[in-house]
C-alpha cells in the first residue's frame, strides 16, 4: 500500500549480509534493496533478484568471500534484491497471486520506473525462481533475460523426495492448524531428508574446525541463516503445496494466479536455467524440464557440480557462477532485442534435453 | 520384551533395543487408557457438548499416537538396516586384511550406512503416508486443543484466534477491493 513506503537508507544492517545496499522500497513486509555498485557499470539492464519466501536471501551475500551478490556487483551488474520480510498472523491470508502480480511486480515496476525502462532482468531463486517463472508468463512484456537457479518447475519427478512426501498432505487442515505454517516446522522438514547428516554429522564435524576461528565463524553464520527462518503466510503455503507439490499445476500448465493461466510457453526472453548436479532439495530432474516449458528459443542450461547450499556458497560458484551469469547477460543484451521489439517466435514447447553446458541460443 | 540387546549373545542384534518395545507399550497402554476412559454411552446432560468434545481429543490423540508409533517402526528399521551394512563393511575389511578403521571413520561409516538406509526407506510409499498421516492426526489435533482453549477463553471474554482470523479476512478483502479501486482510478485518470 502507497502509505507504507519509506524514505531510502543506506547501509548494511547487523547479521543481514555482508555488501553495502539502500532501501528503495518498502510496501508492509515487502523491502526492495539496491545494491552499491563496486565496479564499472556492466552493459547489462538491472537485475532483480526474487528469492524463496522459505528462508532470508542473506544467503545471496552471507561474507565477503561467500557472497554470490558481491560477486556479481564485482561484475558491473546493478542489483535490486527482494526481501520478502517475515509474515504475521495478518498476512495469513496472502496468497501466491498477491505474492507474484502485486508484490513481485511492484518491486519490478519500480525499478523500471527507476530507471526508465520497458523491462529488466530477473533472477529467481529456488522458490522464488518458481515465482519468477509465473511472473516472467503473466507479464513476458516486462522481464528482458531470465534467470533461474536451482528451481523447481516439475514437481512430480520421481527423484523429488520433498514431493513425495507432500503428496498425501492435508495442507488445508495444516494451515487451519497453524495459521502461518512455522518456519521451523519447514526447516525440520528439509533437515529430515538427510537426518543423520543434517542433525548429528555436521555437529560432530564441528569439532574440527572448533580451534578455527574463522571457521568456526563461517559455521555459526551458516548456522544462523539456516534457522532464521520466517514462517509461511498460510493461504500461499496452501497453494504452492497443493497446486506444485500435489497437482504439479506449473508443468501441466493448468496453473491459474489472479484469474489468468500461468502459460510458461509465454515466456520467450532468453533463459538462463543453473541447476546443482548434486542438490537433494530440487533435484536437477525437478529444473531441466524447463526447456522444453518455456517458449523462448533461446535457452541456456548451466550444470554446477554442488548441492543445494553449494550454489549459494561453494568456492566452485563463487569462481564460475557469477562470471557465467554477467557473460550470459551481457551476450543477450548485445543480441537481443527487449521484449518491447520481440515477438513470440515460438508456441510449441521444445523437446526436453539436458547437455552438461547446453545452449539452444538463437538470438 | 526383547532383552538381547547388549547382552553378547550370539547373533543378537545390537539395534533390536529395548526402547522401541517400551515405546510401544507406552503408547499402547495409553490408547487403551484412552479407549477405557471413553464414555460407553452418548454423553447427556448439560455438560455433554464438553464431554464431547474431551472423547474427541482423546480420539485425536490416539490417533496420532498411532501413526507416530508405526513411523517409529520405519525408523526402527533404518536402523536394523544400517546396522547390517556397517557389519558387512567391517566384515569385509578385517577379511583383507586392512586395520580397524579409527573411531571417527567408524562413525562417517555409521552416518554413510544410516543416511543410505534412510534414503531406501524413506522414498517408500509407505513411510512417505505414515509421515503424512501423522503430520495431518497432529493438525487435527491442534485444532481440537484450540477449539477448546478457545471455549474457555470466551468463559472469560477473552479474544481468539479464530475472531482474529476473521477481522485479518475481512480486512485482507477490503485490502483488495481498495487497491482494485486504485487501479481502476489510476486508469481513468492516465
Amino acid at each position: 500500500m502507497r502509505d507504507d513506503r519509506e524514505a531510502p537508507r543506506a547501509g548494511v544492517p547487523h547479521g543481514e549480509g555482508c555488501s553495502a545496499r539502500e532501501l528503495v522500497l518498502r510496501d508492509g513486509k515487502l523491502t526492495l534493496w539496491r545494491y552499491a555498485p563496486l565496479a564499472k557499470p556492466a552493459r547489462a539492464a538491472p537485475v532483480l533478484i526474487c528469492y524463496a519466501l522459505v528462508n532470508r536471501p542473506w544467503m545471496m551475500d552471507l561474507q565477503p568471500d561467500r557472497s554470490l551478490i558481491r560477486r556479481l556487483l564485482e561484475r558491473g551488474l546493478d542489483l535490486y534484491l527482494v526481501d520478502w520480510g517475515y509474515p504475521d498472523g495478518s498476512d495469513r491470508f496472502t496468497d501466491l497471486d498477491d505474492y507474484v502480480n502485486r508484490q513481485l511486480d511492484r518491486c519490478m515496476q519500480h525499478v523500471l520506473e527507476a530507471h526508465g525502462l520497458r523491462s529488466a532482468n530477473l533472477l529467481g531463486v529456488c522458490q522464488g525462481g518458481t515465482l519468477s517463472l509465473c511472473y516472467a508468463a503473466l507479464h513476458p512484456e516486462r522481464v528482458r533475460n531470465l534467470v533461474t537457479m536451482v528451481t523447481p518447475v516439475d514437481f512430480h519427478t520421481p527423484d523429488n523426495l520433498l514431493s513425495l512426501w507432500a503428496r498425501d498432505l492435508d495442507v488445508d487442515t495444516l494451515v487451519q492448524a497453524f495459521g502461518n505454517v512455522p518456519g521451523e516446522l519447514l526447516n525440520l522438514a528439509f533437515l529430515s531428508l538427510m537426518p543423520f547428516r543434517l542433525l548429528h554429522q555436521k555437529y560432530v564435524e564441528l569439532a574440527d574446525v572448533a580451534g578455527d576461528p574463522a571457521q568456526l565463524e563461517n559455521f555459526l553464520r551458516m548456522e544462523k541463516w539456516i534457522f532464521d527462518s520466517p514462517d509461511q503466510a498460510g493461504a500461499a503455503f496452501a497453494q504452492f503445496i497443493k497446486w506444485l507439490f500435489q497437482q504439479n499445476r506449473l508443468a501441466t500448465g493448468s496453473l491459474e494466479l489472479g484469474g489468468r493461466t500461468v502459460e510458461l510457453r509465454r515466456i520467450v526472453a532468453p533463459v538462463l536455467n543453473v541447476i546443482g548436479l548434486r542438490d537433494h532439495l530440487v533435484p536437477p530432474s525437478a529444473s531441466t524440464p524447463l526447456k522444453g516449458l518455456v517458449g523462448s528459443r533461446d535457452y541456456t542450461l548451466l550444470e554446477m557440480d554442488v548441492g543445494h547450499i553449494g550454489m549459494y556458497v561453494s568456492g566452485r560458484s563463487q569462481t564460475q557462477l557469477p562470471e557465467a551469469i554477467a557473460a550470459w547477460l551481457e551476450t543477450r543484451e548485445r543480441t537481443t532485442p527487449p521484449p518491447s521489439a520481440r515477438r513470440r517466435t515460438r508456441s510449441k514447447p521444445s523437446k526436453r534435453g539436458s547437455a552438461r553446458k547446453s545452449t539452444s541460443a538463437t538470438g | 520384551m526383547n532383552s538381547r540387546a547388549g547382552t553378547g549373545q550370539p547373533g543378537a542384534n545390537p539395534w533390536d533395543f529395548d526402547g522401541l518395545e517400551a515405546l510401544e507399550c507406552w503408547t499402547q497402554s495409553i490408547r487403551d487408557a484412552l479407549a477405557a476412559a471413553t464414555p460407553p454411552l452418548p454423553p447427556l446432560g448439560p455438560a455433554r457438548e464438553h464431554q464431547e468434545a474431551a472423547a474427541r481429543l482423546q480420539q485425536l490423540l490416539a490417533e496420532y499416537l498411532q501413526h507416530q508409533s508405526t513411523l517409529a517402526r520405519h525408523w526402527a528399521s533404518v536402523q536394523q538396516e544400517a546396522s547390517t551394512m556397517v557389519q558387512q563393511q567391517l566384515t569385509a575389511t578385517t577379511a583383507s586384511g586392512d586395520p580397524p578403521p579409527t573411531p571417527r571413520a567408524l562413525y562417517d561409516l555409521w552416518i554413510d550406512c544410516a543416511e543410505t538406509a534412510f534414503g531406501r526407506v524413506a522414498r517408500s510409499a509407505s513411510y512417505a503416508g505414515t509421515q503424512a498421516a501423522m503430520v495431518n492426526a497432529f493438525a487435527k489435533l491442534r485444532i481440537e486443543q484450540r477449539r477448546q482453549l478457545e471455549v474457555a477463553a470466551r468463559q472469560f471474554d477473552l479474544p481468539t484466534r479464530a475472531e482474529l482470523d476473521g477481522i485479518h479476512a475481512r480486512l485482507d478483502t477490503l485490502t483488495k477491493e481498495l487497491r482494485s479501486l486504485r487501479q481502476r482510478l489510476d486508469a481513468g485518470s492516465s
